[in-house]
């Protein structure tokens, strides 16, 4: 326990250190190394509670006014927060080489003071064990997150998804608010009661006079708005692709994951219904299919990352959901693959999502360029990149033999074990998830083929793509280092599906028994991957020996004849992906909008591909009736300090005449 | 792992280029042609890996990736699918994810390598490619699941084993509805009329045909190879449907050989006696697939 101590105590240290130096180079130096060496730090004990269970607490002796302070670490902890402090550690080399380039434009304190107080609130929030420190790490998690997201704050733009992001954390946080500060609120909800007398929880909860149902209501909204569910995500498009790319990674690759986690908390301890489960599932796939449908809208890589992070929240949320039914309708199997999904699923897409940011970075860095339509052929000048960018890619559409494609495996293969259980209702959010889960795999396919294909294949449509220059080394360091673990993550998927099935075996007697041919499963489809590997390399090596000594020549490309062709003529993302956009125009609106040929001698014809968040604007148009309707209220604020006595005296009066009655 | 299916595998990797002798053939005798020979595609290999290559100034080193994970990938599918009920090489719970996300990962390779020549026509292919494939995965995995439910197993061998007379007698509407739409899936994954024309010269209504216009010599040979062995391996899941398992080792393997032929009569035929559908009516087609294996999906349910 030291250990997670000392890696707070790291964090802490480096953020009020990175303010001190003057000089650009030294407060960058002080700030991301704090932050590495606080990840170290705090890897030990995390490494250690996901091999064998660990039941170490440290109290902190703090005289608070609602709580000891309480930190733990145990399986579940362990299993996010390793994870979360690789990614973070990642980050900062790859910042201090970002932020590099602003140098004499801007200080380096502020960025590394809040990223290191991110570092220690998200550590915070991972091992939070009483209510009040919960909330407090979540609010120090919020507030830095926003300073780091407004870093460009000379943009309109950015303010603006910063005043989004500000808005909707705290609406968020509101609910979190209410659920730690309820009658006898524990964190995790009922922790302190013995956990096998689960049926009885929800008298427990009754005699705080707070029914579980509520507190699940309260910890979907306020934990799912983190985790961007629709429709309450609605920020997430907005602030991910507004922050510095590293910071970007960090709250898509770790801060969406808090949400999971704060979900997954109250469905392990308290005794869930089937309508919760119900919720999640629909929840769940509406955030999937809308967030996939939403990334085949978007022109800039950025935003387009932001939107496939909520598709893979849906799918995290929805194999939550399987496993809340599993429990509520006591198959154990379906409960123990559910929640395993979600976890395989949370580690995976931490690692994909984190390196398609810090590409996306590197693109940003070396073309200056956010549209994708604009780029092309940057993969000959930027090779590290898009290799990396391939291998992320492969990883996030669950393609083997990387990663994802093992969370998807188990996720179907829970989805498909609860439609072959004869037990009602669980038949139908089971083929839901099933549908969901492969329709969003195709979509993702496609959205990232597109992608992939406009940003690094083909010849370059822009100056700026023609010119572009990889990034410094410690750019490119952790992105080589992430891309060598997404296949190692496909390959030791079973590893991973064990780890999080002995993190579950406390809340799930039996977990790792009823995952035992899962795991061997993976262990197969490890032996295909190695099998396709093998068979790859021998293509290559049947292909260079065919080609050895033959005529191989360069040519242009086949262009059916035209004389004239130029690299205008290519295909764009928003040409490549709207034929598929426009078969869910009726979930995601306008996907674009066309200017027709017309005439005999048609002129000018265009397609330009803007989706408006139709979500957002629903949101924007509420906030906007309920500001109108309270402007009547601007009658009683009359500035007036004589107005506001009698106010505080009629009040009294009233109150007085009430408890005289 | 069953070391037994490597004489299957065999069979598949010898046999496969003489199903599209075999198509080609129908396709002549409706048109009233002689027809080219049934080993045809054997001496176009032949040819191709005779041959040196042209590559596009544009492209890079994912260019000549597309054909070898193409090929990688449907070889890896064809040591999973079983034939006849019998297993693949490897047989596992869920095995139907993987043999869907190989044909994926084959189909993400071959678009991202026409992408890369910058082409706006390979463009055009490779968009309408990963358009048609969303309903297609969905009508297949759907099918397979409806299987699975059908069976009570998760492996494709498991399912394809048990699925013996009494099964069709029992459900055998619902699983005329799974066979028609994995029927469909094949036609769309392998590029056939009513989905795609393999024959057309025209780029502009080309799919499959357009996205590998710029290879050549080898690498061409590896993609036409690698639709073989597609088809072969999505032929041996249709006909371990369509043919009930006797649980006979050398037998049923043999008969769904045989049943694989006649999947390739039966291409011929359709491809004989109808046009390809206008590109915008294709989704609509296996969005109607999809249909059909939820609905035989939810028949079963209890």
């Amino acid at each position: 326990m030291i250990f997670l101590a000392a890696c707070l105590a790291a964090f802490l240290l480096g953020a009020v250190a990175s303010l001190l130096p003057r000089s650009f180079r030294a407060a960058s130096a002080i700030g991301s190394g704090m932050a590495v060496l606080g990840c170290l730090l705090g890897l030990v004990p995390a490494m250690q509670a996901l091999i064998a269970p660990q039941d170490w607490t440290l109290t902190l002796s703090w005289p608070p006014p609602w709580g000891l302070g309480r930190l733990a670490i145990d399986g579940i902890s362990g299993l996010f927060l390793t994870p979360a402090l690789v990614l973070i550690a990642l980050g900062a080399v790859y910042g201090r080489g970002y932020l590099a380039e602003s140098e004499g434009r801007k200080k380096a304190g502020p960025p590394w003071f809040f990223y290191n107080i991110l570092a220690a609130a998200i550590t915070g929030v991972f091992t939070a064990r009483d209510p009040f420190l919960l909330l407090f790490c979540w609010e120090a998690m919020a507030l830095s997150s926003y300073f780091l997201v407004c870093m460009e704050d000379g943009d309109g733009a950015v303010r603006r998804a910063g005043r989004i992001y500000l808005i909707a954390s705290h609406l968020g946080a509101a609910f979190l608010l209410v659920l730690c500060l309820l009658p006898g609120a524990s964190w995790p909800p009922g922790e302190g009661l013995p956990l096998g007398l689960s049926p009885d929880m929800a008298a427990n909860l009754a005699a705080g006079a707070v029914p579980a149902g509520a507190v699940f209501v309260l910890a979907l909204i306020g934990f799912g708005s983190k985790a961007g569910l629709a429709p309450f995500g609605v920020w997430l498009p907005e602030a991910h692709p507004a922050a510095p790319s590293h910071v970007s990674a960090v709250l898509s690759g770790v801060m969406i994951k808090t949400g999971v986690y704060g979900i997954l908390r109250v469905l392990l301890v308290l005794n869930p219904a089937p309508w919760w489960g119900w919720t999640l599932v629909a929840m769940g796939g509406a955030t999937a299919v809308l967030g996939v449908a939403g990334a085949l809208g978007q022109s800039e890589l950025k935003r387009l990352l932001a939107w496939s992070s909520m598709e893979n929240a849906g799918l995290m949320l929805m194999g939550l959901g399987l496993g809340a039914l599993g429990r509520a309708m006591n198959a154990p199997l379906v409960a123990a693959l559910g929640f395993g999904a979600a976890l395989v699923h949370m580690v995976n897409h931490g690692v994909f999502k984190s390196l398609l940011f810090f590409c996306a970075g590197s693109v940003l860095h070396g073309t200056g360029e956010r549209r994708m339509d604009q780029l092309g052929g940057v993969l000959g000048r930027m090779p590290v990149t898009g290799a990396t960018f391939l291998v992320a890619a492969l990883g996030i559409c669950g393609l083997p033999p990387m990663g994802g494609f093992a969370s998807e495996l188990v996720l179907g293969l829970c989805a498909i074990k609860g439609l072959l259980l004869p037990v009602s209702g669980l038949d139908i959010p089971s083929l839901g998830v099933l549908a969901a889960l492969v329709l969003c795999a195709g979509m993702a396919a496609a959205v990232f083929a597109g992608a992939f294909g406009t940003v690094f294949l083909g010849a370059a449509r822009s100056p700026a793509a023609a010119q572009a220059h990889e990034s410094p080394r410690a750019m490119r360091g952790p992105m080589i280092v992430l891309a060598v673990l997404a296949p190692l993550l496909g390959l030791g998927a079973p590893l991973v599906l064990e780890a999080a099935l002995r993190a579950l075996e406390p809340a799930l007697p039996g977990a790792v028994a009823l995952g035992a041919p899962t795991v061997e499963a993976l262990w197969t489809a490890a032996m295909v991957f190695g099998l396709l590997l093998a068979l790859f390399g021998g293509l290559y090596a049947l292909r260079r020996a065919l080609l050895r000594g033959r005529d191989v020549r360069t040519a242009p490309t086949w262009d059916c004849g035209y004389a004239a062709p130029t690299s205008r003529i290519q295909y764009t993302y928003s040409s490549f992906a709207q034929p598929l956009a426009d078969m869910f125009q009726a979930l995601t609106g306008r996907t674009g909008s066309t200017t027709r040929p017309w005439g005999l001698f048609p002129a000018r014809a265009g397609y330009a591909a803007e989706t408006e968040d139709r979500i957002l604007q629903g949101f924007l148009g509420l906030f906007g009736f309920i500001n109108a309707k309270l402007e009547a209220m601007h009658r009683l604020q009359q500035g007036q300090v004589h107005v506001y006595v009698l106010y505080i005296a009629a009040t009294l009066v009233a109150l007085l005449a009430w408890g005289l009655w | 792992m069953h070391l037994d299916a490597l004489w299957r595998i065999l069979a598949g990797l010898v046999l496969c280029p003489l199903l599209f002798g075999v198509i080609n053939r129908v396709k002549a005798k409706f048109a009233g042609r002689q027809g080219q020979p049934l080993l045809q595609t054997y001496f176009d290999l032949a040819k191709l890996l005779r041959k040196g290559a042209v590559y596009s100034a544009t492209s890079s080193w994912v260019f000549p990736l597309g054909p070898m994970l193409g090929l990688a990938c449907a070889l890896a599918a064809l040591c999973l699918a079983p034939l006849g009920g019998q297993p693949g090489l490897f047989s596992f719970e869920g095995d139907l994810f993987l043999f869907a996300g190989l044909l994926s990962l084959g189909r993400f390779a071959t678009a991202a390598a026409a992408l890369d020549t910058g082409s706006s026509f390979e463009g055009m292919g490779a968009s309408r490619e990963m358009q048609f494939a969303v309903p297609a995965e969905l009508a297949q995995i759907l099918g397979l699941a409806a299987l699975a439910q059908a069976t009570g197993t998760y492996s494709l061998a498991g399912m394809l084993a048990l699925l013996d007379m009494a099964h069709w007698t029992a459900a055998g509407p619902v699983l005329a509805l799974t066979a028609t739409a994995l029927f469909l899936v094949l036609l769309a994954e392998t590029c056939r009329i009513p989905v795609d024309d393999p024959t057309t010269h025209l780029e502009l209504t080309m799919i499959h045909e357009v996205m590998v216009l710029d290879h050549s010599g080898p690498d061409f040979a590896f993609i036409l190879y690698g639709q073989g062995i597609k088809l072969w391996a999505l032929g041996a899941v249709l006909t371990g449907l369509v043919i009930p398992a006797r649980g006979d080792a050398l037998l049923d393997p043999a008969f769904g050989a045989l049943g694989i032929f006649g999947l390739a009569l039966a291409i011929g035929i359709a491809e004989s006696s109808m046009a390809r559908l206008r590109l915008l009516l294709v989704p609509r087609l296996l969005v109607g697939a999809t249909a059909l294996s939820g609905l035989a999906l939810i028949l079963l349910l209890r």
